[in-house]
Order: structure tokens, then sequence, then C-alpha cells
């Protein structure tokens, strides 16, 4: 054990190896924590972006960048790969689709209730890409990605009752931008 | 803005938000998240997490047992106990499947196969590892349809990494039996209750015949074992066979 009279060398090389083996010991957790939560990882990020290969595609990146550098104190392994499965979808929904775009409504020209199941589906995420990225990400959190609202505040550094306003005003909007994109589509046709 | 939302509204909604959850039924996502699992490198430090890294060398640990057999006669876990344990050491084939699980993710699923002339296969992630006693060796087969192929000589000492089944087979610790019975797959089943590595593991066998059926337990972590055994079952010549259409990795 170091004293206070010791080099501060000494002291630095003595606690090296434990320092090595804490980092070692994240990495090795990080590894489990991966392992185990591949499955939810992927279920989040496919309900975002709807494909399977972009899914996979964020599931590895998060992967290659957190075993790049292993995170520090994770409480809560689910609820953080999840927040990082679901801003790596919301990135990609957000570059991929125009913030306008009405494309598979337009393909469908029906009313709402004749939509098919996967056309409501992409009506859907193209109402999230014009979403704020904080809006979209809440959002998916609590739909597609099951955390609880509690969860979501302590995730992006919100209160709880915080957090539900925030859900409260984006389900209103995309509602309100659903029902106009299909009434547009509807007049259209 | 209206701060009210119309229950109409959260029902529209609903109808949007429930196909587009729907895109995680898709078949393909379990094969996907193997494949992930696959890619990601093994712990620095396997004894730390307990019994994992121990199920996972399941190929080295079958391998040591076909090797090596027989095992110590059993000890102190009682009469019945004893003819359960004695199964590990008296079987022609046996069919060894464990399963490491954490809620709905499968974290580790190896299924090994091997028989008491020395042959041995272990699945595990898509990769197969054969052991062909007569043919003196020990063959990796690759996802890609590639093989690696060494001498047995070539194989560290499996003996070393046999910790899990020996720990079983040689258990000399208290065998609880437990007062009720199950059924597994149609034959009603005994379970003792063990403790090894502080770990409580069940360990349910044939009413009948001893013949251990399941290994079950909860690993630290919450992570679920199951692990299911079948002696004596037929295994056909080409499982431990090179199949046709691989080739050999290049060496560097």
């Amino acid at each position: 054990m170091n004293t206070p009279g010791d080099p501060p060398m000494a002291r630095l090389t003595d606690r090296l190896p434990r320092w090595g083996q804490t980092r070692r010991a994240r990495r090795d957790e990080l590894i489990a924590a991966l392992r185990a939560h591949t499955g939810i990882v992927l279920a989040s990020a496919i309900r975002v972006v709807g494909s399977l290969h972009e899914a996979e595609d964020i599931a590895q990146d998060i992967a290659e960048r957190l075993l790049r550098s292993p995170p520090v104190d994770v409480r809560n392994w689910p609820a953080y790969l999840k927040t990082l499965a679901v801003n790596g979808a919301i990135d990609r929904l957000r570059r991929q689709r125009p913030t306008t775009e009405t494309d598979e409504l337009a393909d469908a020209a029906t009313p709402e209730t004749e939509l098919e199941a996967g056309e409501r589906a992409t009506a859907l995420r193209d109402a999230i890409a014009t979403l704020s990225e904080r809006e979209a990400t809440l959002f998916s959190l609590y739909y597609f990605a099951d955390l609880s609202q509690a969860d979501i505040g302590r995730q992006l550094d919100m209160t709880e009752n915080a957090v539900g306003v925030a859900l409260h005003r984006v389900r209103q909007r995309l509602s309100r931008d659903l029902r106009a994109r299909l009434q547009l589509e509807h007049e259209g046709n | 803005m209206n701060d009210t939302m119309n229950p109409n509204d959260e029902q529209f909604l609903t109808t949007f938000i429930e196909p587009a959850r729907a895109a995680a039924d898709n078949p393909e996502l379990s094969a996907a998240a193997e494949r992930l699992r696959a890619q990601l490198p093994e712990a620095e430090t396997p004894r730390s997490t307990g019994w994992i890294p121990r199920f996972a060398t399941l190929a080295v640990l079958i391998t040591g047992l076909s090797l090596t057999v027989p095992f110590l006669v059993p000890g102190g876990g009682g009469t019945a106990f004893a003819q359960v344990q004695a199964w590990f050491s008296s079987y022609n084939t046996v069919d060894v499947r464990t399963e490491i699980t954490t809620g709905t993710d499968v974290i580790v699923d190896v299924r090994a196969r091997a028989s008491a002339d020395g042959n041995a296969r272990i699945e595990q992630q898509g990769v197969t590892q054969i052991l062909n006693a007569s043919a003196g060796t020990f063959t990796t087969l690759l996802p890609d349809q590639r093989y690696m192929q060494l001498p047995i000589e070539g194989i560290d000492n499996p003996r070393e990494s046999m910790n899990w089944l020996d720990e079983l087979s040689t258990f000399q610790g208290e065998a609880v039996l437990l007062e009720t019975t199950r059924l597994i797959e149609g034959r009603e089943a005994l379970g003792h209750r063990l403790q090894i590595d502080g770990i409580d593991l069940t360990l349910w066998s044939d009413a009948l015949d001893n013949q251990p059926l399941l290994l079950e337990g909860l690993l630290p972590g919450g992570l679920q074992m199951r692990t299911t055994f079948a002696f004596n079952v037929d295994l056909a010549p080409w499982l431990f066979e090179l199949p046709p259409g691989y080739s050999p990795v290049a060496r560097d």
C-alpha cells in the first residue's frame, strides 16, 4: 500500500495494473452486454428503419464503436444500447428520407382505412423523419424500443414529467401530420 | 397548441405504430443476431464471468470427454444420484445441447455429439469442430465452406478444459433429491439439486433408469442455462467426416 511519502511515479506505477484490469473488465462487460442484448438492439433499429439489412449495419456500427472505446459506468445496458440503436436508426431515417416525401402514400392512393400495414409503417417512418432529432428519438425510444418514460428521461437527461409532455406533443404532431398526408393524397386522387 | 389528444387520434396513431413495430417479427432477425454475436471478440478474462466461457469451450470439453473416458467413479451424492452420474461414464454415444439465454435472447447455443470410441462433433455459432479418432484428425468447419485440420496431437491438452462435466460426474457434494417430479418429453423425471461454483443447478433424470435428461440453473447476471442430454442415440458416420465441397484454409 502506498503512503503519503511515496514518490508520485511509484504510486502511479502501482496503480497501473489496476487501471489495466479495470479497462479489461469494462471491455469484457461490454462484450457480454453486446452478446446479451443484440436481439433488442436489432429489434429497436428495425422498427425505426424498417430494413433488417440496415438494422444489422446499425448494430454492427454500435458494436465496433463501443469496442474501440468501451463506455464507463453504464447502469442499464439494455436502455443504453437501445438508445444507441434508436439514435443510429433515426440518423439513417433522416438522411434517407426527404422531409416531405409521401411516395408510398402516393402509390397507395387510398384513404387511411384502406392502407396496407406496410404502407402505414412507411408513412409513419416518413413522418418521423420530419421531426426534430430529439422528438424522433423520444418517440422511437418509447414506441419502438419499449423504454419507460423514466428510462428515457435518464438516457436523455430529462425529467420523467418532461418526457411525458414531450411525448404527448410528438403524438399530436405525428397524428396531424399523418392525417394531413392522407387527406392530401385522398384529395389528389 | 391544443394540449389534449382525441382518443381517436391515439387509436389512429396506433394503426401506424403497430405495423412499424411488426418489422421486428422478421423471422431473419434471430439469424442476424447470431451473425452479429459471432463477430464479437471473446472476453479476455473468461473466468470472471463464471460458467459461460466454460460452456463456450464445450467443444474442447467434449473432445476431452471422448478421449479420456471413463470418468472417475462418482461418490458422495447418494446411491440414486451415483446411478445418475454413472451415465456420464458408461455411454456409447451422447448428444448434449446447451443453451444460455437471457429473456428471449440466446447467448450460447452449443450442440455436441460424441461416441465412446473417441469421435466428437461440436456445433456452435456456425462453426463445427469434428474430432475423428480413427483418422487422428481434428477438423474445424467454417461457415464459408472452408476447413482447418490438425492432427489430434496438435490439440492443447483437452483435459484442462473439462471442468464442467468433470465437476458434474465426479461431484462429491450434497445432491438433494427434490420432492416434486416433472415430465420431460413424456418421461417422469426426478430432480437433484446441486451447487457447483456457488451456482444452484438442478439435474433432472429419468425416474426409471436414472438417465440424465436435463441440467438447468440460473447463472450470474440473470442468465438461464439449460442443457439437455440424450444417451446412446444413433450418430451417423458422416457426422464425424469432412463434408464434400469444403476447401482448406490457406496458410498465411
